[in-house]
């Protein structure tokens, strides 16, 4: 039917919409900033897709929001918003380190899975704590995953920089002070690298770049999610417990249940976000280890419209973005921070556009009802 | 009674979003008359009333009132003309007295003297219609039907003389509607010219002079009540003649399904909601339940479904004790619901169709073969269930709230009948939808009766209960205070027991 092609259409217009949108916005502003968009625009592209290197450096970005952008829209299918994933996987990423520095010997096939199921199991644990706040005492998520970010930092500070710091770091006599990080963790627990894979498409991408097997993992799952939803009773039940709370429990659904379940599978698929980094690039969990993945995921999950598909060119684009940016900042002198700015312009411009869409959509059902 | 047009539409028209809600509509209201307007949910009744009353502006045509041409502004241009509605939502001040809220809609009447001249401004407004206002009673102390005598005062106050009603009649229980319509005819003496906007043609033929029928936006015609009886009414409304109601099929009481036995429960701020409600439902029966919104009636539907755990006494369904089991147990136990608030309560707007229809159903091993969905077991399902229970739609996949009102509760009975529930509660089922759609709906709800479930019917239309029940329970303070057979008592007798005279009975 035209019309149902048409509804269709408009679906997957609606986040290339708000990108273009977006751009013309960030073009204004650069303008009034004094610089040139077009060149700008023009470099960032050409840096980004034009070198192995900087396509390697778009996967190894992409990797962590793709967890993340999962982890925030699984919860809020069922209407959990996690702000949370921040914590939860900072969390998780050291008991991944715990075991990839506490065990020894072990062949990688299992140390490597070993160290990913603690780090699922800590970041669900984690997790487990607001959404029992929320379920059985009525606590809001979205206040209890802010405070307990905090409590997440200060005990990650507390556990890197007193119970398990590395006092037996080799250093130089006169050449500085220890690093505030956990020991070095087994060989055997290093994430398999993607580059011979990647030069069988041409891209011969350098070795200090850490795109690994978490990629392909963050795709699987997000085709997993995508099964969930579309395939299983559970992923229905999802949809319309955070969609139609009430309904969903006159129908006889346990609506609590049901967000239990969800709250924890998005925890332990945050438990995942750290990992590309921590077993890809780092060789110890540092408490200079990378933060902020846990929000970016917010801005991921929203641009992909809560599709868990959707999370996939969402996070590559992040990704782009990411690595344009220090492309402009290196070519053109402009600052990171502009690149910054217009990652929030284009979430402001997906909100707006997302809504105007939507109730458009809903008319032209409308229209083609009986 | 003198024949002067004291309002005139002339090719009134009114469009929202290219949709006419209002077309070509032309009928005159004389002075001191009852003018009723009749027509379906969405045939533009309240559109033209709102026209009047100066809240829209018509794109066509013209509004003539005392022979000039009007063009209203707002509701306070109305106003002045002497134009006032008696909205379905009572506008009022709940914390403030009577005579406050009186004095709020009219700016000029601050200060003590001309507080105490409105006073007795009031006092003779409520003398001449032989009212007993206390002037000094808080609102939220009244009972819907002198709130509804406030806001008609009001009116008064502010120098109306042409007077619109939106529904009037349906928040009022049967004693309360005969005060009312005592009231409308005494103003109408009075030379007050009275417009009802209603769907209850026996209210209607009882008070009006004049009937207005209104379908799809258009004037069908104006008839003089006395020339006209309510199947003619009916037929113009919905532009055929009614199907005569099947037959009503003398079903044998089954066995005992659903027993309360002395429930009590709280509501959500923790107050006593049930005080030892007892009733008794057997298969093949509708038990219809009336009485004054908030006597128990969201409780009652709670503890039935398992919403609510009762702080004491037994819900039994077929002998089982179901109190303070789960939603989803008491629900596989045979327990179905029409929720009072479909889209809500019984519906998730945003999802298709289907998936409304299978709403908690997926698991069911028909639809789900080792944790895995059969799309086209499902489809085929619901493809049958639309086609069984009549269901306009355009494609199972849009989303249900693109459907109308009718065809919204037509996908949650489908989903709720189509389990073949032992016990079904139906709360409000028709409230809202047009008559083809309550007809259908009663229609399905008399056979489930007929297939031998106990169906528990929740209801503020009278109406509706005594036609469709065996028996009728009158809920009051939580209790069952009366039960009888359709026909055993007059509509006045049961407005008694509604308001909480009489003694509390014993189910038999």
């Amino acid at each position: 039917m035209n019309g149902r092609n048409q509804i269709l259409l408009l679906r997957f217009a609606a986040p290339v919409v708000s990108v273009l949108l977006a751009l013309a916005a960030g073009a204004l502003f650069m303008l009034v900033a004094g610089y040139n968009p077009w060149q700008v625009y023009a470099t960032l592209l050409t840096f980004s897709l034009g070198r192995a290197d900087s396509i390697g450096s778009i996967l190894f970005y992409a990797t962590p929001l793709l967890f993340a952008g999962l982890a925030v829209a699984v919860a809020l299918k069922s209407g959990i918003l996690n702000i949370g994933v921040e914590g939860q996987y900072l969390i998780g990423a050291f008991c991944g380190a715990w075991v990839g520095f506490s065990l020894h010997g072990l062949p990688g096939w299992l140390h490597l899975p070993l160290a990913v199921a603690a780090a699922m199991a800590g970041s669900m644990l984690w997790a487990l704590l607001p959404a029992y706040l929320k379920l059985y005492r009525g606590v809001h998520e979205v206040i209890s995953t802010i405070l307990l970010n905090y409590v997440a930092f200060s005990l990650l500070h507390w556990l890197v920089a007193e119970v398990f710091m590395d006092r037996n770091q080799q250093i130089p006599a006169g050449l500085g002070s220890p690093l505030i990080r956990t020991p070095l963790f087994d060989a055997a627990v290093a994430a398999p690298k993607l580059h011979g894979l990647l030069r069988l498409f041409g891209l011969d991408v350098p070795d200090y770049i850490a795109v690994n097997l978490f990629l392909p993992l963050g795709i699987l799952l997000a085709v997993g999610c995508w099964f969930l939803f579309r395939h299983t009773p559970l992923g229905y039940e999802i949809a319309a417990t955070g969609q139609g709370p009430l309904a969903a429990r006159n129908v006889g659904i346990a609506v609590n249940r049901v967000q239990l379940k969800t709250f924890l599978l998005s925890g332990a698929i945050g438990g995942l976000v750290g990992l590309s980094h921590l077993f890809g690039y780092y060789d110890s969990f540092d408490l200079d280890f990378p933060r902020n993945f846990g929000f970016s995921g917010i801005a991921v999950a929203l641009l992909a419209n809560n599709h868990p598909l959707g999370v996939i060119p969402s996070a590559l684009l992040f990704g782009l973005l990411q690595r344009g940016g220090e492309g402009i900042q290196a070519f053109l002198t402009v600052p990171m921070e502009l690149v910054v700015v217009l990652q929030g312009i284009m979430i402001l411009c997906v909100a707006l556009t997302m809504r105007w869409l939507d109730r458009l959509l809903l008319r032209r059902e409308r229209g083609t009802g009986a | 009674m003198q024949i002067r047009p004291v309002i005139e539409f002339r090719g009134v028209g009114k469009r929202f979003a290219g949709i006419a809600a209002n077309e070509d509509i032309s009928f005159a209201v004389n002075q001191g008359a009852v003018h009723a307007v009749v027509g379906e949910n969405g045939a533009g009744k309240t559109t033209l009333m709102n026209l009047l009353a100066g809240l829209y502006r018509p794109d066509a045509g013209n509004i003539l009132v005392r022979g000039e041409p009007v063009d209203f502004h707002g509701p306070q241009a109305a106003h002045h003309a002497g134009i006032g509605m008696v909205h379905q939502h009572f506008m009022l001040v709940e914390r403030f007295t009577i005579l406050q809220n009186i004095l709020l809609s009219c700016e000029s009447s601050y200060g003590l003297l001309p507080q105490l001249q409105a006073r007795q401004k009031v006092s003779a407004i409520c003398r001449r219609l032989g009212l007993t206002l206390d002037l000094d009673a808080t609102v939220e102390t009244l009972p819907v039907g002198l709130r509804q005598r406030v806001e008609i005062v009001k009116l008064l106050y502010r120098g109306g003389d042409i007077l619109i009603f939106d529904e009037p009649t349906a928040v009022l229980t049967p004693g309360e509607t005969a005060d009312l319509l005592e009231l409308l005819r005494s103003m109408s003496q009075q030379g007050k010219t009275i417009l009802y906007v209603s769907h209850k043609l026996s209210e209607v033929l009882a008070i009006a002079d004049t009937v207005s029928v209104l379908r799809q936006g258009r004037l069908v015609g104006t008839v003089g009540a006395a020339e006209t009886t309510q199947g003619q009414l009916v037929e113009m409304m919905i532009g055929r003649s009614l199907t005569p109601s099947a037959e009503r099929q003398t079903v044998t009481a089954g066995p005992l399904l659903l027993a309360l036995n002395a429930v009590h429960c709280r509501d959500g701020r923790r107050a006593k909601a049930l005080q030892g409600l007892s009733l008794q439902i057997r298969g093949g029966e509708i038990y219809g339940v009336v009485g004054v919104s908030g006597n128990g009636q969201q409780e009652l539907t709670g503890v039935v479904t398992g919403e609510i755990a009762p702080t004491g006494g037994a819900v039994k369904l077929a002998g089982d004790n179901i109190a303070g089991m789960s939603m989803p147990k008491v629900r596989n136990l045979g327990v179905g619901l029409i929720p009072e608030d479909r889209d809500r309560q019984g519906l998730v707007g945003a999802l298709p169709v289907w998936e409304n229809m299978l709403l908690g159903q997926l698991r069911l091993p028909q639809f789900c073969h080792r944790g895995i969905l059969s799309g086209a077991a499902c489809r085929n399902y619901v493809a049958e269930q639309v086609r069984r229970f009549g269901i306009r739609l355009a494609s199972i996949d849009q989303p249900v709230c693109s459907l109308s009102g009718g065809n919204r509760q037509k996908v949650i009975l489908a989903r709720e009948l189509g389990r073949q529930p032992r016990v079904l509660v139906a709360s409000q089922p028709v409230r809202g939808l047009d008559i083809g759609a309550a007809e259908m709906v009663h229609a399905q709800m008399m056979a489930a009766r007929e297939a031998g479930a106990a169906v528990l019917l929740i209801s503020a239309d009278l109406d509706e209960v005594l036609e469709l029940a065996d028996r009728v329970g009158v809920l009051y303070a939580g209790r069952i205070v009366r039960e009888f057979r359709p026909g055993e008592l007059s509509p006045v007798e049961i407005g008694h027991y509604m308001l909480g005279g009489g003694q509390a009975v014993k189910p038999q």
